[in-house]
């Protein structure tokens, strides 16, 4: 038997062994790599994702994208430094090859100077009569968000989005092993952590983080007061007192306020995103703040 | 093996990986499908599993030792 070599494979394999470069060698608290993180995240966990972005980089009917032709599809690699040329093959099974063999730095590069460059959807939108250009553009926008959404939670459901719109402490995060002498407090913690990622289930790793909250408050002992004080004393040497104290006091009262620890219809529903996101990290910088202290006095 | 040496030893076989781009034939087919196995190895799930669907080349009848008389006509 003769062996043929497959080319193409062979430029895959290069692209999917760069992909994994970069996943363990990306900077967490770099925007940029997270943005990188987030597209790889979605091109992993969607199997179609290459034949949908080239959905859209073909214009297809049913989006928004400009509606490109051989010819175009041709410029529009040319002009992004790609030496492809369409040859007749169906448009959205070609792009989605050519897409096949680039990493996802290279996808990256693709649809933030190919994909949403205005010029083309000036020149080539399929509707310009019935939509204005910005309101086309707009849309596509809309669509692509959607399909990285779609991507992203069809099924790990990793909300990174919220992680890239917030510059939160992603060390707190990912990387903190709990590992107190309170197995039930580790568990809570890491639970809540772990819900947190999952876009439905912010709420449940807020509740969950405020039971750590309470737990943590009878770490010396069952006398919660006599405990917290305990702890408040460890937190606060060489800082103020005061300060610890008052923040015990706050997070406790909007445990109580808030639908948080109790769920009479009196308590008050914290219905966005950015604000279960704010109280989710305040809590959690407390409870690290903790964690750190009491690990300190072993 | 930790990331640095994972990343040290990926972007080697990438190298080697281009070698055999054009290259590639029965006689060195077996340190190939070894090679393959080494990256493999390294690969979270996710990218293992893509590397592993990829078809990197096909086998062809060889007919350059075909004699005449196996011919059907």
């Amino acid at each position: 038997m003769q062996i043929v070599p497959n080319e193409k494979a062979f430029k895959q394999a290069e692209a999917i062994i760069k992909d994994a470069i970069f996943n363990l060698s990306f900077n967490k608290s770099d925007p940029n790599d997270l943005k990188l993180f987030k597209l790889l995240q979605a091109r992993l966990n969607n199997p179609d994702f290459e034949i949908e972005l080239a959905e859209f980089i073909c214009g297809e009917q049913n989006n928004s994208y400009p509606y490109r032709s051989s010819f175009f599809l041709t410029k529009f690699f040319k002009d992004l430094g790609y030496d492809y040329t369409h040859t007749g093959k169906t448009r959205r099974f070609w792009v989605a090859d050519v897409l096949m063999e680039l990493s996802v730095n290279q996808i990256a590069t693709i649809i933030e100077k190919g994909l949403f460059n205005k010029r083309d959807f000036i020149k080539l939108s399929k509707d310009k009569i019935v939509t204005s250009v910005e309101e086309t553009y707009q849309k596509a926008i809309s669509e692509f968000k959607n399909f990285i959404d779609n991507s992203l939670h069809t099924e790990s459901s990793i909300d990174l989005e919220a992680l890239l719109d917030l510059n939160i402490n992603i060390e707190l995060l990912f990387d903190k092993q709990v590992q107190t002498e309170d197995e039930q407090l580790n568990k809570l913690i890491k639970e809540a952590k772990e819900r947190f990622f999952n876009p439905n289930d912010k709420q449940i790793a807020l509740e969950k983080l405020w039971d750590a909250f309470e737990r943590i408050k009878t770490y010396y002992n069952s006398n919660k007061r006599q405990s917290s004080m305990n702890l408040i004393n460890n937190i606060s040497k060489g800082f103020d007192a005061d300060t610890i104290n008052k923040e015990f006091i706050e997070l406790t009262n909007i445990g109580n306020r808030f639908r948080i620890r109790h769920h009479e219809t009196d308590k008050l529903e914290i219905e966005s995103n950015k604000h279960l996101n704010y109280l989710f990290f305040r809590m959690l910088t407390l409870i690290d703040l903790c964690l750190t202290s009491i690990k300190e006095n072993k | 093996m930790d990331n640095k040496n994972k990343i040290i030893a990926l972007n080697r076989y990438i190298l080697t990986l281009e070698s055999y781009k054009t290259n590639l034939n029965n006689e060195n087919l077996e340190k190939f499908e070894t090679l393959k196995s080494k990256i493999s190895s390294l690969l979270d799930e996710n990218h293992r599993l893509r590397f592993n669907r990829i078809e990197f080349y096909s086998e062809m009848p060889d007919y350059s030792d075909i004699r005449i008389e196996d011919l059907p006509f």
